[in-house]
């Protein structure tokens, strides 16, 4: 199943990533990536480029997986890069079907746990909705 | 005294520079794939997003850390950030792909100062199965760019093969040691 080219599938992450945004206070940007860091569906400012941000978020990822794994610290749940203007948050979102992950960019001014529990929520919503796709 | 160096593996999607990692190293290789999603450009099932690391001690005790980029040209941050810490690159090009000579061309540019530095060595790789199953037309593609450096056919499941490019990379070390910063 590619669901990459499915147009629903990805007017249903743009759905989300919007819903996500507006629950989130301080979150500005976010997208849904392959786990090899190629852009589905995006919600981000024009200044970004979202294609390197994809790519970013799939080696952040990678890398986070290899430490927690070296460690053995168990499955990794998220990874956050906290700088002085703004917070990167990366999720993957939990289907067996497709390797995908959920990145979010919020200003420093949020809080973490809220942006946090809003990403969770809506990288849940997508895993249950992408049930539906087979 | 025994050194320590560190060294990249770098070359196009498919070229097996994880594979070479995994043959030399003997520690687990730490690994970062992810599932390939392009397979127009490389049918196969997984690819490297991040680095691939590994370590080897040679036989005169010197220590080299390995380090594996991922091949496509979008992870290029991470060649940046690997490139400053490394002392030279073991390029792999891919034989049997038909974009071999550009691909050479391309990495010899993005990883242009260690080839001017001449600490450098390029693998040609799955020649067995490939276009032009000799190191010739490679090494010429170099010599015309001005550099004069070993090209080899080697094959990245083979360990002896694969020492024998490393090897050659550390001689090139000691030929040309870095410029103190």
């Amino acid at each position: 199943m590619e669901f990459r080219t499915s147009q629903v599938f990805v007017a249903m992450c743009r759905e989300q990533l919007r819903a996500l945004l507006a629950a989130a206070d301080g979150a500005d940007s976010a997208a849904i990536v392959s786990g090899d860091g190629f852009e589905i569906a995006s919600q981000f400012k024009d200044s970004v480029s979202v294609s390197r941000v994809a790519a970013m978020t799939s080696s952040l990822h990678a890398i986070a997986l290899a430490a927690g794994s070296e460690l053995a610290l168990g499955a990794n749940h998220s990874v956050v890069v906290e700088s002085e203007k703004g917070t990167l948050l990366i999720l993957r979102i939990p289907t067996a079907q497709s390797e995908l992950l959920l990145t979010v960019i919020a200003r420093s001014s949020s809080l973490l746990g809220s942006v946090l529990f809003a990403a969770r929520r809506c990288a849940g919503t997508i895993a249950e909705r992408m049930s539906g796709y087979g | 005294m025994p050194k320590e160096y560190v060294v990249l593996f770098a070359g196009p999607m498919g070229a097996g520079k994880t594979t070479a990692i995994s043959t030399l190293s003997e520690t687990p290789v730490v690994r970062t794939e992810a599932v390939n999603t392009d397979r127009e450009r490389h049918d196969k099932a997984s690819t490297t997003v991040a680095l691939d690391y590994g370590e080897i001690t040679l036989d005169q005790g010197d220590k080299v850390r390995l380090y594996g980029v991922p091949g496509q040209e979008r992870f290029d941050f991470m060649w940046r950030i690997l490139r400053e810490r490394a002392l030279g690159v073991v390029l792999l090009i891919d034989d049997a792909s038909s974009a071999a000579m550009a691909d050479l061309d391309a990495y010899v540019r993005a990883f242009g100062d260690f080839f001017t530095q001449s600490r450098a060595v390029v693998g040609i790789t799955r020649a067995d199965i490939g276009r032009h199953r000799s190191a010739d037309p490679y090494q010429s593609r170099l010599i015309e760019g001005g550099h004069a450096l070993p090209v080899f056919v080697a094959d990245a499941r083979d360990r002896a093969q694969m020492l024998t490019l490393l090897s050659a990379l550390i001689v090139l070390f000691e030929l040309n040691p870095p410029a103190k910063e």
